[in-house]
């Protein structure tokens, strides 16, 4: 294995599946291996899944945002496997978010819109994020 | 799916069918993981992931419905996640 990037980076690999389901923390699981395999250290990997909600994401996507905090440059990948959700009755409108719980109303904690979620993660400026949402 | 005005649209992607033997994964991250070895740049990866999907459709692995539909937003230069082996 040869590992030339210099740059700093880390992976965020966040499992949010709803009640019964098993396929998104295999997904993580097995994403987690992939990078690994690709000369990603073990503790450039920083996972989060279970029974999720906009508190615990949040504070999960704050702690990465401090850890990257002094970076000029380098690369976030965040992956997540879960359920989405859009607001809005046109295109212009819409809102997309994940949505952790069977309830409807979308200011609950079951829900988080992606520009939260990108709010709580704060990038520095160079930093680059390469997103992979299954949802 | 349609929801009534003002209220939210929900969205469940798909899973692997049920005879698939790589199941219970999400179809997005399955191929996006499995193409994730080669790939070098997000262009690449993507191509790749729309070749492995395209040949489980071919050989009725997976149904054409469940066919992921992914673009890239950016830059498919960018380098993915990690290096390739050699």
């Amino acid at each position: 294995m040869l590992d030339t990037n210099a740059s700093p980076r880390l992976a965020l690999l966040i499992a949010a599946p709803q009640p019964g389901e098993v396929a998104m923390d295999r997904d993580l699981a097995i994403m987690s291996e992939a990078l690994l395999a690709r000369g990603f250290a073990s503790d450039r990997i920083l996972c989060l899944h279970g029974r999720l909600d906009r508190p615990r994401m949040v504070a999960f996507l704050q702690a990465a945002s401090r850890r990257v905090a002094g970076w000029t440059d380098g690369s976030v990948f965040l992956h997540v496997s879960g359920h989405g959700f859009f607001t809005g009755d046109t295109a212009t409108e819409a809102r997309p978010g994940l949505w952790f719980a069977s309830t409807d109303d979308v200011t609950d904690d079951n829900h988080l819109f992606w520009n939260e979620l990108f709010a709580a993660l704060a990038l520095p400026a160079g930093v680059r994020l390469t997103l992979l949402p299954d949802l | 799916m349609e929801a009534a005005p003002g209220e939210k649209l929900a969205c469940r992607a798909h899973n692997l069918p049920p005879d698939h033997p790589a199941q219970p994964r999400g179809v997005i991250s399955y191929y996006a993981t499995l193409a994730l070895a080669a790939a070098t740049i997000v262009d690449n990866w993507l191509a790749r992931i729309e070749a492995l999907v395209q040949e489980d459709v071919r050989t009725g692995r997976l149904p054409p419905f469940y066919r992921p539909y992914l673009h890239v937003l950016e830059d498919g230069e960018s380098h993915v996640p990690g290096k390739v082996s050699i």
